[in-house]
């Protein structure tokens, strides 16, 4: 995530003081600079275009309402924003744990013969169930830094920048949380097209 | 937040019927490169999506920002603005506008006076009145000097109060007199 480099000056911050300061064309910068990403980051996590659309809204609209108290210096506005939206899209992601595994591989989900680029889809949008579905039944801090590093593909660093914590609870993290994934997927494994080679 | 372990699988791989590590690996990395297909590392905005977060960010944006925040806001902007430019058009484009005082006024003034309905009998009556006061302070008329002068001696004030307290207090009297 570029917005999450680290560089001298934050410019995002500079354009949240100009929209502050009453600069309607600060907004749509700001929009632009991070609404896509986060947009991208959220879809990722929860695999539904209308549900990350309302996450990075609302990531947003609080972007907006801390606007004029946010002092420079304290975090970058992309980092903050991302915190935002990352516990958004858990809260989400754990409200659907009723869901589970079983539900997301359910009869009628299995893709018919004979058409391969179909079954090559249904294979993908399976996996990727089964992967927010284990997500959603991980502890939270767990799965927050496995999608960053997995999903988003932060270094060590950045995520700690994002979730507050130091690099060396974010390799903890991230290591417990992808054995609990493997523990939550090798249950399931029989069901799902997870197998070697698939693609 | 309650980390709650989930060790219990730990050793699983090695268990007969149940794959070895590496092959969880992959299965977990084939999970991920799903999900990550699923979305560029971007994704575009709709129209209809970008106006909704538009009009949110116009709804919240403070509509009557303190003069305070707004020259902290206009400071950062003026420090960094150098940097800024350093990163492109499309930034310094959007940096904070910085007008000084005087220029706005002027601007606000010039606006007022090529409008298209002019408001010329405003402007005179305005430096009229500014005229008139700094008239009124440099050489105050007699028949307010001699209003002062009347109140001073009903009230008696020189005798309970010294010479600059009287003048004070007169002072704010034939002020008061002047706005009727």
């Amino acid at each position: 995530m570029d917005s999450l480099d680290p560089s001298p000056v934050d410019a995002d911050a500079v354009l949240l003081a100009a929209y502050a300061a009453g600069d309607g064309a600060a907004a749509r910068a700001l929009l632009d600079r991070l609404a896509p990403r986060l947009l991208a980051m959220v879809t990722r996590m929860l695999g539904d275009r209308a549900e990350a659309e309302d996450v990075t809204q609302e990531a947003m609209l609080r972007l907006w309402r801390r606007a004029p108290e946010w002092r420079a210096g304290e975090a970058r506005v992309s980092t903050w924003v991302t915190r935002v939206a990352l516990n958004l899209a858990t809260d989400r992601l754990r409200r659907r744990r009723t869901l589970g595994l079983d539900d997301a591989f359910a009869p009628g989900t299995e893709p018919a013969d004979g058409r391969a680029s179909v079954e090559t889809e249904l294979r993908r949008a399976e996996r990727a169930a089964a992967l927010r579905a284990a997500l959603a039944d991980l502890p939270e801090r767990q799965a927050q830094a496995v999608a960053l590093r997995h999903l988003e593909g932060l270094s060590n660093p950045q995520i700690a920048d994002v979730m507050g914590i130091g690099v060396e609870a974010v390799e903890s993290l991230t290591a417990r949380g992808r054995r609990g994934l493997k523990t939550r997927l090798d249950g399931q494994r029989a069901r799902l097209a997870l197998e070697d080679g698939d693609d | 937040m309650t980390e709650r372990e989930t060790e219990a699988g730990q050793g699983r791989g090695t268990t007969p019927g149940e794959g070895t590590a590496a092959a969880e690996d992959t299965r977990l990395d084939l999970a991920f490169a799903a999900a990550r297909a699923e979305a560029s590392d971007t994704a575009p905005l709709s129209a209809s999506f970008a106006d909704r977060l538009l009009a949110d960010a116009h709804a919240a944006q403070p509509r009557h920002a303190s003069a305070v925040q707004r020259s902290v806001a206009e400071a950062v902007g003026q420090v960094q603005v150098g940097a800024l430019e350093a990163q492109g058009p499309e930034l310094s484009a959007a940096r904070p506008a910085a007008p000084l005082p005087f220029a706005s006024w002027l601007r606000a003034l010039q606006t007022m006076l090529r409008g298209p309905r002019p408001v010329w009998p405003v402007a005179a009556g305005l430096a009229g009145c500014a005229l008139a006061g700094v008239w009124i302070g440099y050489a105050p008329p007699a028949s307010l000097q001699g209003m002062t002068d009347l109140v001073r001696a009903e009230i008696g004030i020189p005798g309970r109060f010294g010479a600059e307290a009287t003048d004070e207090l007169l002072l704010a009297f034939d002020l008061g007199g002047l706005d009727g």
